[in-house]
């Protein structure tokens, strides 16, 4: 009988086999596979950990006086990276430096393995008159200052590195001194202090720890220099807190909506453009590592290396770095604006950085921003989203002017605007769909999902088909109609964007070969840029050698850069 | 129960409960083991559903992972890579187990395609570290051997304990695979996990298209049985004056959507229109001829069980071509693309396959082998009607695309203008030789209703398309869940050499993995995936679909000479 009942049992709990094996499967899968997906996130050696939220990477703020005058205007940033890439930005000997100095933390602290970069960048009326960049590690509750930039290139080095309060510090005081290497010495006292009214100055910051500072830097070339300040480290993940009383200067976090518009709308000309030419060539300031097309403004282009995680900034003219900023969030894309950069980030954001390197404003989007998404020629400009989504905002203050849900992912989004007018084309599996800026949605069968679309100019796009191809104009309506075999002429021009009345593309040698009149100056290895009359290859057709392997292209207004993938850069403009 | 209430409940009955209780899969008499995995996987699906229904949710929840280690770039939730791949090894494991029981024919290249899937993804484990030899590779390669041996020892196999340990090594292997991928992520510059599972389920997305193919179908079925149900109703109305009122409301408003969709389609391209409307008639005639002896009685039920048979065979030749090379591809990786056999057999032979012009001739010679069965064999006169359409349909628009232009795409709208022609000239011939009545006149407005709701969008963008935020997929997770619930026929038929156990499990199991990349292609939100999918259910909409509700049509227009003879 209990034999009979144990084989009973048994032969239940084999017909729930499948099921069991279902269940017990699934929790070893989670054990084993899920958990480690969930807990890896991004690759380490791509970002690190921030505990900076995407929110507060970035800062600006104003240095005002006792007497409530406004000193200097600055931005802040700060992000933490591995050792590696924060290194690479420096020269040979720094780099050396302090990787000599986190080897030896490694011994102390196994899980070390990442530095603290902080960027200052101070304000004129139009430009950016200085740079300050802080590279630190934390341990044991304090900050060690390894290296002090001042506009890249005058160099600082602590030895042994500079120790600042964290707000974890639980030492109340103490005396430090060291060399300056080659350049002095210093001497560091540090005093906790009680909180003052300047606690009211740093609005929504909790549980902050007050120091005094005193810092004496005697350089061998001009004597002592002293820097007192008083810093408050707060619970806040801000930036830097840190050094916001400068010799009795308030240092006061700048709200964004002090950033107003100026003017609704600046339309550039763009119909004018009938030549280009070059301007130079800027090689980068330290290894860098370009995924992402380049923005361009009216007179700054704007590059994203991915390894250090820098935004640069160079002049079109001069080809000098103005300014570069370290980037907290991961970025997917760069869109120009009339004035500055857009920055779409995998954290389904877009932040808008002025050309000064102001932090202008941050809005959370419904999904990550399909990029590049262009040049703009007006303070509007439209991005789509993969949530199929397309969202028109203003560059300045991040006014929401138009928004329309399509319904599906677009493959192709082109942005059309003329005289104060835009009209934004998105092409997917619904057919072609186009907003406009009085938010008036339009869907046309007549552009099938498997059509292809492009830019024509400013103000016409093209549909083409394997039936043929139509043009609309900026009101979507149909201005032109070609069959084949006219679409060839078309079907031509596809993988080329127009700047005013020329037509701009990246070839490899082997098509630049192609062309006869080329023949003997194309290299297989080498990548070109091709500038033609728009609609009429080989008229007064301009050829430009680039480097090797593959560049990326970003068309201004009157303005254009090709980026190779290790940063160097070549510009081109309208005269 | 008020006249709103009783006609709600018609309505559910005939369009929902009916067709669930014949089409459910009939789990009584099959031993408990087969009801658990049946019913369990199906809670799974359906659960599935409402995860692709969410997907919104849950992608915005979830952190994004960039990928571009394929050609376009896409943006992948962590919940997508933590959630698919388990549901993926599930279906997986179901598919093999209920694969087991089934005949060779059937058994045999889903066994290989499950083997070369596993050996795939070992291989990229491989080549990702060649150096490694991790435990987790190791203990997931035995497994492997020990499941394809279970495999191929049916006897074994067959049994609780063999299908149980199936899905457990299928779902073990899985976990391993992708810690041993994550855990070589954390040094490599790409997510290598995120993107070994973007060419896995690439795959399997292939693999599953006779499932969406038939999902297409599966969604036509709920519109034709609404249509049907709003057609029949008008054709019993009772009222006076509704007699008069609803023929000539119905044909006025059936003519009106008619037109405007004529003009809709006509501003792209007259030409093709013209061609699909002519090619379109052509077809229907013939049709109408071989459907001459169809009774009222056979018009519905037989017609829907041989259209989902007909849908299942017509599927697995539509999608022949993109099997066999994403096969290819898989033996490719397995056997190391700069080897001897890639370069020179594999290699042509995914080459002569990719060309644009091979799956228009194999689905146009399909659709001429049908139209040739209709020819040669005589049978249940609809069945014939439903063959000949959907071939018909099958080699119109594939010649026309081998020739590129004029584009002759037969569709549900040039059946209710054909429809729509023909019932209004019938009337009018009634009318001026006065031998109309009113039941002709409501049979025949039954009939207008019947094409003209099918030709309405719903039919081919899915009811739920503006409810669900899935834009394209919106038709194929509609067909899937109606699918799950009603589309259970032919796998609750049992046979000696395929019993209806294994039938069913496999049923399961191909639903759950097919679900399984609807929402792997809704969370990731990647528009080729979507396309390949939502056209491939389209296609089954448009072929079997378009043919079953042709045979509908015929089967109810053969009754009104008949109710013409009544009245007399």
């Amino acid at each position: 009988m209990f034999y009979y009942h144990i084989v009973s049992d048994r032969t239940r709990l084999l017909a729930w086999g499948p099921f069991l094996a279902m269940v017990i499967g699934s929790f070893a899968y989670w054990a084993v596979a899920v958990r480690g997906v969930m807990s890896e996130g991004v690759p380490s050696r791509l970002t690190g950990s921030d505990s900076t939220t995407a929110q507060t990477w970035m800062a600006n703020y104003q240095q005002i006086s006792a007497s409530g005058d406004v000193l200097a205007e600055v931005s802040l940033s700060e992000h933490r990276l591995p050792v590696g890439l924060v290194t690479v930005t420096l020269p040979v000997a720094l780099q050396e430096w302090i990787n000599s100095q986190t080897s030896a933390i490694d011994n102390r602290s196994p899980n070390f393995n990442e530095i603290s970069v902080s960027t200052l960048l101070i304000r004129g009326a139009n430009s950016v008159v200085g740079q300050v960049d802080e590279f630190s590690f934390r341990e044991g509750g304090f900050s060690h200052l390894l290296v002090t930039r001042f506009g890249g290139a005058s160099d600082l080095v602590y030895d042994p590195p500079l120790r600042y309060p964290t707000n974890e510090t639980s030492e109340t005081s103490w005396e430090e001194s060291g060399d300056i290497v080659g350049l002095g010495s210093y001497t560091l006292r540090v005093k906790a202090v009680e909180p003052t009214s300047r606690e009211h100055e740093l609005e929504g910051q909790v549980g902050c720890k007050y120091f005094e500072v005193l810092l004496d830097r005697d350089f061998h070339s001009v004597g002592v220099q002293t820097t007192n300040t008083v810093d408050s480290y707060c619970s806040d993940s801000l930036p830097v807190s840190s050094r916001d009383l400068v010799s009795g200067n308030v240092l006061k976090r700048l709200p964004p909506k002090e950033y107003q518009r100026t003017s609704t709308r600046v339309a550039a000309t763009t119909s004018d453009v009938t030549s280009l030419g070059f301007i130079g060539k800027t090689v980068p300031a330290w290894p860098m590592q370009v995924k992402f097309e380049p923005a361009v403004d009216k007179s700054q282009t704007y590059v994203f290396d991915s390894i250090s995680r820098r935004l640069v900034a160079y002049g079109i003219l001069d080809g000098l770095v103005k300014w570069s900023l370290a980037i907290s969030p991961q970025i997917v894309g760069l869109c120009g604006v009339p004035d500055g950069v857009v920055l779409a980030t995998l954290d389904r954001q877009v932040i808008a950085v002025s050309a000064l390197g102001e932090l202008r404003w941050a809005r959370s989007m419904g999904d990550v921003v399909f990029a590049p998404c262009g040049n703009f020629a007006f303070e509007s400009f439209s991005v789509a989203t993969v949530d199929g989504s397309i969202t028109s905002l203003s560059s300045v203050d991040g006014t929401l002017e138009a928004t329309a849900t399509l319904g599906f992912s677009p493959t192709t989004v082109v942005r059309l605007e003329s005289q104060g007018k835009w009209r934004v084309f998105a092409l997917g599996v619904g057919g072609l769909v186009s907003v406009a800026d009085d938010r008036s949605i339009t869907i046309t069968s007549e552009c099938p999902a498997d059509a292809n679309l492009f830019k024509w100019s400013s103000s016409a796009l093209v549909c083409l088909k394997s039936s043929g191809a139509q043009v609309f104009d900026l009101s979507g309506e149909t201005i032109e109609r070609f069959a084949p075999p006219e679409t060839d002429l078309i079907r031509s021009a596809l993988p080329a964007q127009p700047i005013g009345s020329m037509s701009v593309q990246i070839i490899d040698g082997e098509l630049c070969a192609s062309y006869s009149s080329f023949t003997q100056t194309c290299e297989k290895d080498h990548a070109y840029l091709l500038i033609e009359f728009r609609g009429e290859p080989g008229r007064e057709t301009q050829l430009w050698k680039l480097g090797l392997g593959s560049h990326l292209l970003s068309v201004g207004q009157r303005l254009l850069v090709a980026v190779n993938s290790a940063g160097e850069i070549w510009r081109f403009g309208s005269p | 129960m008020n006249g709103l209430g009783r006609l709600l409940n018609d309505a559910f009955v005939i369009t929902i409960r009916n067709p669930i209780v014949g089409g459910f899969p009939r789990l009584k008499g099959l031993a408990t083991s087969v009801q658990v995995t049946v019913v369990g996987t199906l809670a799974l699906s359906l659960f599935t559903v409402v995860c692709v229904g969410l997907s919104g949710v849950l992608r915005s929840a979830s952190p994004l992972l960039r990928d571009e280690s394929l050609e376009a770039v896409v943006y992948v939730p962590t919940i997508a890579l933590a959630i698919v791949p388990l549901l993926t090894a599930i279906g997986l494991g179901v598919v093999i187990s209920g694969a087991i029981g089934a005949p060779p024919k059937i058994a045999h290249p889903v066994v290989g395609l499950y083997c070369l899937l596993f050996a795939a993804l070992a291989r990229f484990c491989r080549d990702a570290d060649p150096s490694s030899r991790t435990w987790q590779l190791v203990v997931a390669l035995t497994l492997g051997v020990l499941t394809t041996f279970a495999t191929a020892r049916r006897l074994v196999a067959a049994r609780d304990p063999g299908r149980a340990l199936v899905i457990f090594f299928t779902l073990v292997k899985m976990a391993l695979v992708m810690r041993f991928l994550t855990s070589l992520s954390s040094t490599a510059e790409v997510r290598l996990d995120l993107a070994v599972i973007r060419v896995i389920l690439q795959a399997i997305a292939l693999f599953c298209l006779p499932v969406v193919f038939v999902a297409g179908l599966d969604a036509a079925k709920f519109s034709i049985t609404v249509a049907n149900w709003a057609a029949e109703r008008v054709s019993r109305l009772q009222s006076r004056i509704a007699i008069g009122i609803v023929p000539l409301g119905v044909l006025t408003a059936g003519w009106a959507m008619a037109l405007a969709r004529i003009a809709t389609e006509t501003s792209v391209s007259v030409t093709s229109f013209g061609w699909s409307l002519t090619a379109g008639l052509v077809i229907f005639f013939v049709c109408w001829r071989v459907g001459n002896a169809a009774a009222r009685a056979e018009s519905d039920e037989t017609v829907v069980r041989s259209s989902q048979a007909l849908a299942v065979r017509v599927s697995a030749v539509v999608v022949a071509v993109p099997l066999v090379i994403q096969a290819l591809g898989l033996l490719e990786i397995v056997i190391g693309t700069s080897s001897y056999a890639s370069r020179n057999i594999i290699q042509p032979m995914s080459a002569f396959l990719q060309r644009d012009t091979l799956p228009p001739t194999v689905r146009a010679l399909l659709g001429a082998v049908l139209i040739i069965l209709v020819s040669k064999h005589s049978g249940n006169p609809l069945r014939r009607c439903l063959l000949f359409m959907t071939g018909g349909i099958l080699v119109t628009a594939n010649l026309s695309e081998l020739v590129s232009t004029p584009p002759v795409k037969v569709g549900v709208m040039h059946l209710d203008v054909i429809v729509l022609f023909a019932s209004t000239a019938y009337l009018v011939k009634l009318l001026i030789s006065r031998r109309l009545t009113r039941q002709i006149a409501l049979t025949v407005a039954g009939l207008v209703v019947l094409t003209g709701l099918a030709a309405q969008n719903s039919f081919s963008s899915g009811p739920l398309v503006a409810i669900l935020p899935l834009g394209g997929l919106g038709l194929l997770v509609f067909g899937l869940l109606w699918g799950a619930l009603t589309g259970a026929g032919d796998a609750n038929e049992s046979s000696h050499a395929f019993a209806s156990s294994s039938r069913l499990v496999l049923f399961a199991g191909y639903q759950l993995l097919t679900i399984a990349v609807v929402l792997w292609a809704t969370l990731l939100r990647e528009p080729r995936l979507t396309d390949q999918l939502a056209s491939s259910t389209a296609l089954g909409v448009r072929t079997v679909g378009v043919g079953l509700l042709v045979a509908i049509v015929i089967g109810h227009a053969r009754i009104i000479p008949k109710s013409e003879a009544f009245a007399r």
